[in-house]
């Protein structure tokens, strides 16, 4: 079938009834025949792009806004797109642990859409599961969308923020994944609030001659050991610095 | 807020920003401090150079390092140089020390008490002199 399937018409020029459906099934088929497709409206119901949801402090969590690939969703019929972070209010967990369904909701008269979170999965009209918070009855354990491209690496699921290292220092964190971690990423940092270069800590130096990798984990811990005292290296071994001080975070992801 | 763990010997080991995902060793304890992370971590700086949280390394023969010593609040402080103690007077929270290069070999320069102040972090600062 020839795509477009209508053409167009010159000033003054009566519009015959196959113009005007040729334009119509090009709009909706993409000038298919009917049996061939499903409309745009109904192929794009379930669109959604550039959904990635984080953990806030005090509970919230925050839909991202990245301006090269916005939040984009379908909502009862309406193209929605937002164009800045969107935060849950605090406040809006409550009672024993449970699976809370996060939802985008739209509100008629805008173009953006809001969140919201309840304990029953069911969407209504103006409203569409977009993720899922783990709640453990006192805080949100973790936080994560369901609609995410597999092609975009997620917020770690498992942050141990920074903590201050020094040689002979073993470091045991509990990751609370439920599972062994795909990937675990050790960093340094020179300062507590993780401000200069982060240097990504793979081996450290154990002895003046050795050098060892610095963690390991478990389905249920990461454990992270600096090397030996006297060492220049017993936290961190890089090209970019070496350092037996400063700070270490761990990430992971499930 | 700041999450502190200590030693089974009282002395401190690390300190934190979380603690609900923390494993304890045997004998390790935690506790609290109000003060915020970040203030937590400047009560005890050490630096060279502006340089703090990583290894300095100098030739041997070049000019002293001098250790920047930032313990706000503070009329004096002991700071172990390689297992000696020096006992450092403040003036308005800050001091210095002198490092001679003339022999290779490290510099650890750390708090003297680890039950006041963390061996660690930005409390600690490695001078190594080359050869």
């Amino acid at each position: 079938m020839t795509y477009p399937l209508s053409s167009e018409v010159n000033s003054g020029q009566p519009t015959m009834a196959a113009h005007y459906n040729n334009l119509r099934r090009d709009a909706l088929l993409l000038g298919q025949p009917d049996l061939d497709a499903v409309s745009l409206g109904t192929f794009l119901k379930r669109f959604a792009s550039g959904i990635q949801l984080i953990y806030l402090s005090s509970n919230r969590i925050r839909l991202l806004y990245n301006p090269l690939d916005p939040p984009t969703l379908v909502i009862n019929g309406c193209l929605l797109q937002n164009n800045a972070v969107v935060d849950l209010p605090a406040g809006q967990f409550s009672g024993s642990a449970a699976t809370w369904y996060i939802f985008a909701v739209r509100t008629p008269g805008a173009s953006t859409f809001t969140l919201q979170v309840n304990t029953s999965a069911l969407e209504t009209a103006d409203t569409r599961i977009i993720g899922v918070a783990i709640w453990s009855g006192t805080k949100v354990d973790f936080v994560y969308s369901t609609l995410s491209p597999s092609d975009q690496l997620l917020a770690a699921d498992y942050d141990s923020g920074w903590f201050a290292v020094a040689a002979t220092g073993n470091y045991t964190k509990a990751h609370g994944l439920l599972q062994w971690p795909r990937l675990v990423v050790l960093l340094h940092s020179v300062d507590a609030g993780g401000t200069q270069e982060w240097i990504p800590v793979s081996v450290i130096q154990n002895s003046a001659a050795t050098m060892m990798s610095a963690f390991g984990w478990s389905s249920v811990n990461v454990y992270a050991d600096a090397g030996e005292d006297g060492a220049s290296a017993a936290t961190c071994y890089s090209s970019r610095r070496s350092s037996s001080s400063g700070y270490w975070r761990i990430l992971a992801w499930r | 807020m700041t999450y502190i763990i200590r030693n089974a010997d009282g002395t401190i080991k690390t300190f934190m920003q979380r603690a609900d995902d923390l494993v304890l060793s045997p004998g390790e304890t935690i506790e609290t401090s109000p003060l915020p992370f970040l203030e937590y971590a400047l009560r005890l700086f050490l630096s060279a150079g502006g340089v703090s949280g990583e290894t300095i390394s100098v030739a041997a023969g070049a000019p002293d390092v001098v250790v920047d010593v930032s313990c706000p609040l503070e009329q004096a402080v002991d700071i172990d140089i390689n297992g000696t103690i020096e006992h450092l007077v403040l003036d308005q929270g800050m001091g210095s020390l002198h490092l001679g290069t003339g022999v290779p070999g490290f510099f650890i320069i750390q708090p003297a008490d680890h039950r006041t102040y963390c061996p660690a972090g930005n409390s600690i600062l490695t001078v190594e002199v080359l050869e």
